[in-house]
Parts: C-alpha cells; sequence; structure tokens
C-alpha cells in the first residue's frame, strides 16, 4: 500500500502554509515585509539606499575637505589615506566630491520622479477614468513622448531651454510621465469594472469621489514600484546627458565627474571608477529595491 | 399594498462583434411595497442586467422605470439622487464587491457620506456602528479590513451598506450564490429578518430555486432575455405553466433518495444564443411542445388568472 510518508505530508502542508502566507488577502503590505523577509537582494537595496541617502545628507560631517576646495600642490594624486579616492586634476579631493555629488544625483533622481509620477499619475487617472476624446488626446501626447528616444529628447529640450539643473528636472520629466501615465490608465480602465466601484456608484457616490478614494488608493502599490523604478533611470540619463555634455555644468554631479574625468581616465582611473562606482551601486539598489516591491506587488494586484 | 416599482418595456442590447446581444428584451413587471419579488433564469438569460437596469447602474435601451410612481428618465441630478436613495443594491460576489483598502466602518459609511447624512463624522461613525449590530457584525470590527472576514461576515458588510440609506427597495442580485450553504442560510434568515423589522421590498435575483423560494411571495421566469412566467410561489412551484419553468424545477436536484426514480423531464441541447435569438418564442428550438406557430409568433405574457401570467402558447395544464 502507497501512502505519503509524513516528511512528505508535512512538506506539502508547509507549502500550503507559505502559499496561504502569501495569499493575496494578506495585503499588499504584509506581502511586501515578507518578501524583505525572502528576497536578499531587495533588502540589501533598501538598506543600501539608506546609507547613500544618509551620506548625502550628512556630506560635510562624513568628510573634511571641501568639495570645490582647489590644492594644486596635489594633483591627479592616487588614493591614498589622505585622499582616499584621490584628487583630480584640480586637486579636489574626489571622495568628497563623490559624497556632495550624491546630493545632486539623487535630487536628480527624486524630483524628476516625483514630477512625473504627479503628472502621469493625473494623467492617466483622466484619460482612463473620463475615457474619449480626453483620452484620446492624452494617450496619443503620450505616444509622441514614448515614440522619440528617450535620451534625444531630453537633449533636445536641454539644448532649447538651456543647461542647468531645472532644465533637467524638465527634461527628464519630459520623457518620464508617459510611461507612468500608461501604467495608471490601463489600471483604471480595469479598476473602474471593479464591482465595488459599480457598488459605489449604485450608492449615489460622485465621479471624482469614487476616483480619489477608490481608483487611486488602488493604483498606489504600483505606483510606488514605478517610482523606485525611475529614480535609478533618472540618475542614469541624467550621467549619460552629463558625460555627452548637456548637463548642468556647475551642478557636480556623478555624471559630470565621469565626464570631466575621463580625458585623464588611463593615468589616473580613480576619476572615473569613484563616481562611476557610486553610480552603479545607487542605480543597483534602487532596482533591486523596485524589483522587489514588483514582485511582492504583483501578484496581489492579479486577483 | 401599494405598487414601488414598475418596469415597463425595459429593452437591453448590448452591440457586439457580429450582431447585437439581446440582454433583456422588453421586460416589464411591478413589484408591491413590502413583497419579495424572485427572479429565476439560467446564467447569462439577463436577471443580473435586469437588475442593474433598475437601479440605472447601465444606461436602457428603451423603456421606462418608475419608482414610487416617478419616472425615473424624467429626473436629473439632484432630484433623481434623492430618489435614488430609496433603491439599493446587494451584490453577488463578496470579495469583489468591497474596496480591499477600505476599512469596514469606512466602507459602511461611504452612502453616508455620498448623501450628506449625519452632522459629522462621529455621529456618521456612530451610525455606522448601529448598523453592523443590525446584520450581525461586532461594532469593534469598525477599523478591519474585508480581507480579514469570512465570505458571510462580507457579504453581512454589503448588506449593512446597503441599508445605511434606509432604502425601500433593494435589489439582492445573486446575494447567497458565492457563500457555503450553511452560511446562505444565515443571510437568507437576516434578509427575511431585516425585511420584517424595516418593511423592505426585495428583488431577488437568483438562479437557486430552492433559495428564491424559500424567501419570495411570487416569482418571475426569465429566459434568454424576456419573461416566460409570474405567478404567486407556491402556485409555481406546486404547477408550472411554462414548459421552460417545468425543466428549471426539474432539473433541482431531489434530495430524498427514495423519489430519485420518479420521471424528471431534463432538457438538451444548447442554450439558444442571445446574439440572434430564434425567431417567435425563444425557446421553441428546445421545447417538446413546440410547433409552427411557436417558430413564427412571439407569444405575449397572458393573464391566467390567480395572479398568474405566462408567455407560451400551450401553457400546461390549462
Amino acid at each position: 500500500m502507497k501512502f505519503l510518508s509524513k516528511d512528505k505530508y508535512t512538506r506539502t502542508l508547509s507549502d500550503q502554509i507559505i502559499a496561504a502566507e502569501i495569499q493575496p488577502d494578506e495585503g499588499v503590505w504584509m506581502s511586501i515585509r515578507h518578501m524583505f523577509r525572502v528576497n536578499r537582494a531587495a533588502l540589501l537595496g533598501l538598506i543600501l539606499i539608506a546609507l547613500i541617502v544618509l551620506m548625502a545628507v550628512f556630506a560635510p560631517l562624513i568628510t573634511r575637505y571641501d568639495p570645490n576646495e582647489m590644492d594644486l600642490m596635489s594633483m591627479n594624486e592616487p588614493p591614498s589615506a589622505e585622499h582616499w579616492f584621490g584628487t583630480d586634476d584640480l586637486g579636489q579631493d574626489v571622495f568628497t566630491r563623490v559624497v556632495f555629488g550624491g546630493r545632486i544625483s539623487l535630487m536628480i533622481g527624486f524630483v524628476p520622479s516625483l514630477i512625473s509620477l504627479v503628472l502621469g499619475t493625473a494623467l492617466g487617472l483622466m484619460a482612463g477614468y473620463m475615457g474619449r476624446h480626453v483620452d484620446n488626446v492624452i494617450m496619443r501626447l503620450a505616444d509622441v513622448v514614448l515614440a522619440f528616444p528617450s535620451l534625444l529628447l531630453a537633449m533636445v529640450v536641454m539644448y532649447t531651454l538651456g543647461s542647468n539643473i531645472l532644465n533637467m528636472f524638465i527634461a527628464l520629466s519630459i520623457i518620464n510621465w508617459a510611461g507612468t501615465a500608461r501604467v495608471v490608465r490601463a489600471q483604471t480602465l480595469s479598476l473602474k469594472e471593479k464591482e465595488f466601484v459599480e457598488a459605489a456608484r449604485s450608492m449615489g457616490v460622485s465621479r471624482w469621489t469614487i476616483a480619489f478614494r477608490h481608483i487611486l488608493p488602488n493604483c498606489l502599490p504600483n505606483l510606488i514600484v514605478l517610482f523606485t523604478l525611475d529614480i535609478p533611470a533618472a540618475i542614469m540619463w541624467e550621467s549619460s546627458m552629463s558625460f555627452l555634455g548637456v548637463g548642468d555644468p556647475n551642478a557636480a554631479s556623478w555624471g559630470l565627474m565621469v565626464s570631466q574625468g575621463k580625458d585623464y581616465a588611463y593615468m589616473c582611473p580613480w576619476l572615473i571608477l569613484a563616481p562611476g562606482l557610486a553610480i552603479l551601486f545607487t542605480v543597483m539598489a534602487f532596482n533591486f529595491l523596485g524589483d522587489g516591491l514588483r514582485d511582492a506587488i504583483d501578484p496581489y494586484m492579479k486577483t | 399594498m401599494s405598487e414601488l416599482l414598475r418596469a415597463e418595456h425595459l429593452v437591453k442590447e448590448f452591440p457586439v462583434k457580429g450582431g447585437v446581444v439581446h440582454a433583456v428584451s422588453d421586460v416589464s413587471f411591478a413589484i408591491q411595497e413590502g413583497e419579495t419579488l424572485g427572479l429565476v433564469g439560467e446564467s447569462g438569460c439577463g436577471k443580473s442586467t435586469l437588475g442593474k437596469l433598475v437601479l440605472d447602474l447601465i444606461p436602457l435601451t428603451s423603456g421606462k422605470v418608475f419608482f414610487d410612481g416617478r419616472d425615473l428618465s424624467a429626473l436629473r441630478g439632484e432630484e433623481l439622487r434623492a430618489l435614488r436613495r430609496g433603491m439599493q443594491m446587494i451584490f453577488q460576489d463578496p470579495y469583489a464587491s468591497l474596496d480591499p483598502r477600505m476599512s469596514v466602518g469606512r466602507i459602511i459609511m461611504e452612502p453616508l457620506n455620498a448623501h450628506h447624512i449625519g452632522a459629522s463624522r462621529a455621529e456618521r461613525a456612530d451610525m455606522v456602528r448601529v448598523l453592523m449590530e443590525q446584520v450581525g457584525l461586532r461594532p469593534e470590527f469598525y477599523s478591519r479590513y474585508p480581507h480579514q472576514f469570512s465570505g458571510g461576515q462580507r457579504q453581512r458588510i454589503g448588506i449593512a451598506r446597503a441599508l445605511a440609506l434606509n432604502p425601500r427597495l433593494i435589489i439582492c442580485d445573486e446575494p447567497v450564490s458565492a457563500l457555503d450553504v450553511s452560511i446562505q442560510a444565515q443571510i437568507l434568515n437576516l434578509l427575511s429578518d431585516l425585511q420584517r423589522q424595516r418593511g423592505l421590498t426585495y428583488l431577488f435575483i437568483s438562479h437557486d430555486l430552492n433559495v428564491v423560494r424559500y424567501l419570495s411571495d411570487r416569482v418571475m421566469v426569465m429566459s434568454l432575455g424576456q419573461l416566460c412566467e409570474t405567478a404567486p410561489t407556491e402556485a409555481l412551484y406546486a404547477a408550472p405553466r411554462h414548459p421552460y419553468t417545468r425543466f428549471l424545477l426539474d432539473a433541482v436536484p431531489q434530495p430524498d433518495p427514495s423519489r430519485r426514480n420518479e420521471e424528471r423531464a431534463l432538457l438538451t441541447g444548447e442554450v439558444s444564443s442571445p446574439v440572434n435569438p430564434p425567431s417567435g418564442c425563444r425557446f421553441h428550438l428546445r421545447c417538446p411542445f413546440a410547433d409552427e406557430r411557436c417558430a413564427a409568433e412571439k407569444p405575449e405574457l397572458k393573464d391566467l388568472g390567480d395572479g398568474r401570467f405566462c408567455a407560451c402558447h400551450h401553457p400546461l395544464g390549462v
């Protein structure tokens, strides 16, 4: 007679318990907490991001140099106990510049992502919820933006408006909002057919109350994921543009440091390695976190 | 008893690729204040669509709905909203019909907010707690979320929400079909208790003939978007007049083993498509009593006396 061994039985049982643990019914926050327990990369991303943000915020406490202070007696020095990441061609301390550059690069990550999040959400919600002409106008506009190569579009904006950090925010917001709008629109379309929305309508709840109280909160988990994935993208775009020479020449971001260091790359590789690794770690940290969040939220959103 | 709701010649057609779905075709009925009108029919026959048409949740293709003697289509804006406060709905799926991101208190409070009832939030919260108690939910659950409740408890939340505006008519769209049988009875008893306490009128939509029999004073049978038969409950179950009703009743599983050998008429063949419904009587392709007249001429709902109406050229037992 064949029967399930106890071992096998408990294993099936524990499988079921695990399956029950990540049930969509548990709610999205529970499933995110669960994800951090299981997904070490996402946890690492979260910790890295916390460290990088702390580093940027407390920059003056971390280093004893001024990022713009030139020391012409020690130019292009390799890493040492005195200058951890060496010095550049103007004798500036590279470690200090990386720490302070984090302020600029993080700002460039956050601000345009926030702008495009708000703009994309508002437009996507309007398109999906109002439909018809509003939908057509907004989504065709989004198609135009998405049809352009993003980098090219952002560079055109920078050339037209001028190279400063404010215009960098504008350029990055312009290339980013359309993706958010698409996601929010799609989700709005599916949410507005849900029975709880129908229930709200049957009770006489007004259209805009439904949009803000039912549809928007149910989009929120996805918006958090989008936001965490937009940040590294914006940092990368800015770095690319600074490297190509259309960034703000006065905002010493990591991208600009790489760009300025590239002429000395063979002799002084630390000039591009330090800011390059900073970009790499930051972008990877946000991507790990965003991917983990997406995995945690996806099964929840499928139901 | 006075007439609370009257529906006249309701028609709903959905355009689809390659034709038009005749979801509801020329359906008229009335509900008296305080009664429960059951609406049965097989899946896809247009029961739920009919319920939503009455509530104006989906627009009518043609026809009129009168609530308390007033034509809903003639009203606009605030007046319509005020009148519609008197009609609420209980939904089929207690999982999908509650917003997963709202607490129970907020869900039940939503209709109160929408109609600006109660002077303050605290007063509305008190009203919500009273409602929760009335439907058998502990008021301490006020700030819990729907996923923390079982199906039956969720349906109680849906009922409390429907009661919040103190409606006169509640449309119950398959309120128990998603629940376990043991829970079904609890919810049905709750519905009938509430009806007694509050003098509610129900339009009770279900595909479960036993459930409808338990609760309804009168029953309407619907098939392919049309009414087949309307009759007082016991009369309909004892002696159906429309062949379709007969087949529906015979299809109910017989729980008594000693009666399992009784002869039962069971339908064969496919349900006809609502996209291109058959001519004449829509049931004639599957009906053993059908003749040329059934294929050619659409039967009207005829008064057979004793409150019975039947749309058939050859009603049974007449």
